[in-house]
């Protein structure tokens, strides 16, 4: 089964395959989704912003979750849901919003 | 453990790692780098009245600064050594209340360093009043810092800062006052940290968050010739790392993002008189403009408000300002209104760790009542404080460089062409001291 993940604000539709995280889906699809480390959630480059979901999204796992108590965006928007794509493997269908995800050239 | 002269960095492509971890190496600076550069002291703020003292050490050497009148230049050094037994007569900072006094016998100087007492004089019958000096250090003042060379024969500081003025003197750092001083110790040779601070290669690895509204690919890198410089880049924008297309960019996120990351995480960095009203006016960004056109125009109005002139400044020296290192061991970020300075010395023989001083100075208008000094800081394990999370993810890299550079079998180093070429040069001008080397 495959969940879908639909990009704010460029519109690109993502299928992500089970077990795949967001970050994986992308790439696999011919995107480039910002990252500096190459996905070790390190670096918080990555980090989406949930906009609705149709399933309830696995907890984040420990390193996920060191790192985004740490990202920038979370202490300016705490209120919203922050992700790292490079960790979250979506359970069912999910808008995000994030910039800078575009067709590798 | 192989000769020192074999830890030579100029001409060779591959780093030996021994300059970081010897104790030789260690001793060859001892011997013929720290007593032969200029090195800043104390700033003139530090002693405001006659006889205020600051002791500046440096491995074995230390001497005592200490004023001598009221005139802005009446400043003498001393080797902080009585004449008598040698006893030390300075320590950490203070008033000598008139004279200098010997705690050991008594005998004293005044201020210019002549000798006003000897106890019981009939047993010293051959001592000439020249002898009984205190013995000087040369002593220099630039912008209110205080500089000393244990060289007498070192050519004066301003022939020896060469083009450091040129890039200094827009922000007029004889303007700036303290805003805090904060000592502690680092788990690092002193060079680890002097490199680590002379480049922005590090950015996207060490402080990936600042990525978002630094444009670190647009540094550019100044070696000078004793000295160096980079800067440029601060316009607020992505850097190109993160591949954001511009129809994307969200100027007000990167506004906040640049003014928060400043304020929040590299707290000193933009003074204290400026900060929480730069914040809240980084929440209003009007439509239509960018974040840099109105950082730009917020920091200069705020500027004016506040009576300084930065009218001579460049849009890039109010946006990003310079990030300067006056050799060997002074180093760091100076924008419009602020200055953010490291200062960095060997601590005793150990090359594996140093004493590392953060000053963070902010200016003020031409007449202003001095802002009283901060109290001095000091933390023996840099985690017992919190000094912001880009000061705090540097720490955190120092104790690991340090650790791997010691591990046997590891390669020589490699610094790249353009991006650590101010390391590179910083290297050269070591080994100019250290080994002769035609730099």
């Amino acid at each position: 089964m495959t969940a879908s993940v639909r990009v704010e604000p460029s519109g690109i539709t993502l299928d992500v395959h089970d077990g795949e995280t967001v970050m994986a889906a992308a790439r696999r699809a011919g995107y480039r989704w910002p990252t500096i480390c190459g996905g070790l959630a390190d670096c918080g480059a990555c980090a989406l912003e949930v906009v609705s979901i149709t399933a309830e999204l696995p907890p984040p796992t420990t390193v996920e979750g060191v790192r985004l108590n740490v990202l920038v965006e979370r202490r300016r928007h705490p209120d919203r849901t922050w992700r790292l794509a490079c960790q979250l493997v979506p359970t069912g269908d999910v808008v995000v919003r994030k910039t800078g995800v575009v067709r590798d050239t | 453990m192989g000769e020192v002269s074999a830890m030579q960095a100029f001409g060779n492509e591959l780093i030996p790692r021994e300059r970081f971890t010897s104790t030789e190496f260690v001793a060859l600076e001892y011997e013929r780098l720290w007593p032969r550069v200029w090195q800043v002291a104390c700033r003139l703020e530090e002693i405001p009245s006659p006889g205020d003292f600051v002791e500046y050490t440096i491995g074995d050497h230390s001497a005592f600064v200490t004023r001598t009148g009221t005139g802005t230049c009446d400043v003498r050094a001393y080797h902080n050594t009585c004449i008598h037994r040698g006893t030390r007569l300075a320590s950490g900072c203070g008033s000598f209340r008139g004279e200098i006094r010997c705690p050991f016998h008594g005998w004293r100087w005044d201020l210019d360093g002549t000798n006003t007492y000897v106890q019981d004089p009939h047993e010293f019958p051959a001592a000439t009043p020249d002898e009984l000096r205190l013995r000087d250090v040369q002593v220099g003042e630039y912008g209110g810092f205080v500089f000393v060379n244990f060289d007498a024969d070192a050519p004066p500081l301003r022939a020896y800062l060469e083009d450091i003025p040129d890039w200094f003197d827009p922000y007029r750092p004889e303007r700036m006052v303290f805003t805090s001083m904060k000592t502690t110790i680092v788990e690092a040779n002193w060079k680890v940290v002097v490199d680590a601070f002379n480049e922005g290669y590090h950015i996207p690895a060490v402080h990936p968050e600042i990525l978002k509204w630094k444009d670190d690919a647009a540094l550019e890198y100044t070696p000078l010739h004793t000295h160096t410089r980079y800067g440029g880049g601060g316009w607020p924008m992505p850097s190109p790392r993160l591949g954001i297309p511009p129809e994307e960019v969200d100027e007000q996120e990167i506004l906040l993002a640049k003014v928060d990351d400043l304020v929040d995480n590299l707290p000193g960095y933009i003074g204290p008189s400026e900060a929480e009203v730069l914040r809240a006016q980084a929440r209003e960004l009007p439509d239509g403009m960018s974040a840099g056109e109105y950082y730009l125009n917020r920091r200069r109005n705020g500027a004016v408000a506040r009576g300084l002139d930065w009218s001579h400044l460049s849009d890039e020296q109010v946006l990003g300002g310079d990030d300067l290192l006056v050799f060997p061991n002074f180093i760091g970020p100076v924008v419009a209104g602020a200055f953010f300075g490291y200062r960095v010395r060997p601590n005793g023989m150990d090359p594996d760790t140093c004493i590392f001083d953060l000053w963070t100075m902010e200016e003020q208008a031409e007449g202003a009542e001095p802002r009283p000094l901060p109290e001095r800081e000091v933390y023996p394990d840099w985690r017992t404080h919190e000094w912001g999370l880009i000061v705090e993810q540097d720490f955190r890299n120092f104790d690991g460089i340090q650790k791997g550079l010691r591990v046997p079998g590891g390669p020589g180093l490699r610094w790249n062409r353009r991006q650590e070429s101010c390391v590179r040069r910083f290297h050269e001008v070591l080994d100019r001291y250290l080994f002769g080397a035609p730099t």
